[in-house]
C-alpha cells in the first residue's frame, strides 16, 4: 500500500534532517528505504548535463564524479534517455557499454548500478542513482520503493526551488554542486586558451582527467589554480600558468 | 527551508502519482493508527473544519465508543478548536479538573480515563484547516521526537485532505529550476573565460560581466550566453 510506504518515508525524513540539511537527507532516506548501499541525486539541465545535488556516502561521490570524468553511466544514460537503467554487475558488464565509467566503477568497488528518472508528471527534474556493494538486480518490492522515491525526490526538489530569487538555484540544492562550478570556470578557460568551445573544452577536460587518473572536478581545480593549462599550438597539456 | 516546510513541499502534489485512489478517511484513520503506533499515546484523531468554521470529527485510531466522545465533545471548546483557531501546537497539556480552559471537555475527558492532551494544527502554507489530536491515559510528557513525528503525521494528514484543491504548478517550477541550471553553467562557464583572458581571478571576472551587464541594461545571463557563444569578444566588455 503506497499510502503506508509513504508515511514510513516522510518519518525516516524527518528524522534524517533532524541532522543536517535537506537534499543529503533524500539521499541518505532513498538508500534506507530502498536497503541499497549508497545514493545520489542530479539535476538535469536541458542539455542533458548532470548537476549533483547529493551523494549519501563517499562511494556515491566517487561514482558519481566517475559519471562526471567520462560522461558516462547509469545516472548520465538516464538522463539522456529518461528511461531506467539497470547493470547488476559492473564486473562481468558488457564492455560496449561504458568502457571508462565500468573502470573506474571497478576500482570503486561496487556491484551494481542503478539510475532512474525524477520526474513530476512528465517533467524532467533530474536522476535518482543508486548502488549496491555486491552484484544482483534489485528486487520487485525495491523497485516499488525506488519509484515511490524517485516522486518524492522530485517533488522536494522543486520545493526546495520555490524559495528561491528567480534565476537563482536554490542554495540548498546548490551545496553538493560547488565542484561543478569549478567545472564550468575551467571549461571557460580553457576555451579561451585552446580557442574551442565550452563543449570541447569539456571534451578536452573530461579525456585528460580519464587518462591521467585523476577527478574531473580535481583536474579543474588545478586549471583553475593555474596549476596547468592545455597549450593550443602543441595540442598537449602543460604544468603552471598559461 | 525548516524541516516542517520540506516534509509539507515533499508531500504537495504526491496525491495525483501516489494516493489518488485513495480514500481520504482511510488515510486519515491511517495516519491517526500510526500515531498511536509510534507515539507515546493511547488515542489519536483529525477534526476538520467545517466551511462554517465549526470543527467536526474525521477519523481516529479507534471506532470505539469512548475514543469516539473525545472528540464529539469538543465541538466548542478543548485542544483541537484551540490549536485549530491559534495555528499553535497545544503540548503535553495535563488535564486537572476544575479546568477554566475547558471547563466542559476536561471533566468529560478525565471521566474516559484519559489525564493529558496534546494536538496539532494541519496547516499548510499559513492555512489551518483543522488538527490532530493525541491523548494519553498516563499523565505525562511527549518527548521532542514524539512531537516532530506528530507534526509530520499532520503534515500528512494536510496534504491529503488538500490534495485536490492544492497544487504547486510543478511545470511553471521546474521551468524556473531549468532556467537556474541553465544561467549558472553559462555564467560560470563566461567567467573562466573572463578569467583566462583578463588573466584574473574568478571574482573579477564576474564584476567584469556584471559591470557590462549594467552598463548595457542587459541580463548577466544574457551577456553570458554573448560571451560564451562567441557573439561578444572578452575584450569588448566594459571594464
Amino acid at each position: 500500500m503506497p499510502a503506508t510506504r509513504l508515511s514510513a518515508v516522510v518519518a525516516l525524513l524527518v528524522e534524517r534532517q533532524r541532522a543536517g540539511e535537506e537534499a543529503h537527507a533524500l539521499c541518505l532516506v532513498a538508500a534506507e528505504v530502498i536497503v541499497v548501499d549508497g545514493a545520489a541525486v542530479s539535476l538535469v539541465s536541458p542539455e542533458g548535463a548532470l548537476t549533483v545535488v547529493c551523494c549519501g556516502t563517499t562511494r556515491a561521490r566517487d561514482l558519481m564524479d566517475a559519471e562526471l570524468t567520462t560522461g558516462e553511466g547509469p545516472c548520465v544514460d538516464a538522463a539522456r534517455t529518461r528511461r531506467t537503467v539497470v547493470e547488476v554487475d559492473v564486473l562481468t558488464a558488457a564492455t560496449s557499454r561504458w568502457l571508462g565509467y565500468n573502470a573506474l566503477a571497478r576500482e570503486i568497488g561496487v556491484g551494481g548500478v542503478f539510475a532512474v528518472p525524477v520526474k513530476v508528471g512528465s517533467v524532467r527534474i533530474g536522476v535518482l542513482g543508486l548502488y549496491r556493494d555486491e552484484p544482483g538486480p534489485l528486487r520487485d518490492d525495491q523497485w516499488s520503493d525506488v519509484y515511490l522515491m524517485a516522486a518524492v525526490i522530485g517533488r522536494a526538489i522543486l520545493a526546495l526551488q520555490a524559495g528561491a530569487s528567480p534565476g537563482m538555484l536554490a542554495a540548498a540544492l546548490e551545496r553538493d554542486g560547488a565542484s561543478e562550478v569549478t567545472v564550468h570556470w575551467a571549461c571557460g578557460m580553457l576555451a579561451v586558451q585552446g580557442t574551442v568551445s565550452v563543449s570541447d573544452a569539456l571534451v578536452i577536460l573530461r579525456s585528460h582527467a580519464f587518462a591521467t587518473g585523476v577527478t574531473l572536478a580535481g583536474l579543474a581545480a588545478r586549471v583553475v589554480a593555474n596549476e596547468t593549462h592545455w597549450d593550443a599550438d602543441r595540442l598537449a597539456w602543460a604544468d603552471g600558468s598559461w | 527551508m525548516t524541516r516542517e516546510s520540506l516534509v509539507v513541499a515533499t508531500l504537495v502534489e504526491l496525491a495525483d502519482n501516489l494516493v489518488v485512489d485513495f480514500d481520504v478517511i482511510d488515510l486519515l484513520i491511517l495516519v491517526s493508527r500510526r500515531c498511536v503506533e509510534v507515539l507515546d499515546v493511547d488515542a489519536a484523531g483529525v477534526m476538520l473544519a467545517a466551511p462554517t468554521g465549526e470543527l467536526q470529527f474525521v477519523a481516529s485510531s479507534s471506532e470505539s465508543m469512548k475514543i469516539l466522545e473525545l472528540f464529539q465533545i469538543q465541538a466548542d471548546e478543548g485542544p483541537c478548536v484551540d490549536s485549530y483557531r491559534s495555528g499553535e501546537t497545544v503540548a503535553n497539556h495535563a488535564l486537572s479538573d476544575p479546568d477554566e480552559r475547558w471547563p466542559h471537555f476536561t471533566p468529560r475527558a478525565l471521566a474516559l480515563g484519559f489525564a493529558a492532551v496534546h494536538s496539532v494544527p494541519l496547516r499548510l502554507r499559513g492555512r489551518t484547516i483543522g488538527a490532530l489530536n493525541l491523548f494519553r491515559r498516563e499523565p505525562g510528557w511527549l518527548d521532542e521526537t514524539d512531537v516532530m513525528y506528530a507534526q509530520g503525521l499532520a503534515d500528512i494528514a494536510t496534504i491529503t485532505i488538500l490534495q485536490h484543491q492544492t497544487a504547486v504548478d510543478a511545470s511553471l517550477l521546474n521551468d524556473q529550476l531549468t532556467r537556474a541550471l541553465e544561467s549558472r553553467i553559462v555564467i560560470e562557464q563566461a567567467k573562466g573565460m573572463v578569467a583566462a583572458a583578463m588573466r584574473c581571478d574568478v571574482d573579477q571576472a564576474f564584476a567584469r560581466l556584471r559591470t557590462h551587464a549594467r552598463n548595457h541594461n542587459l541580463g548577466l545571463t544574457a551577456v553570458a550566453h554573448s560571451v560564451v557563444s562567441g557573439a561578444v569578444r572578452v575584450d569588448e566588455l566594459d571594464s
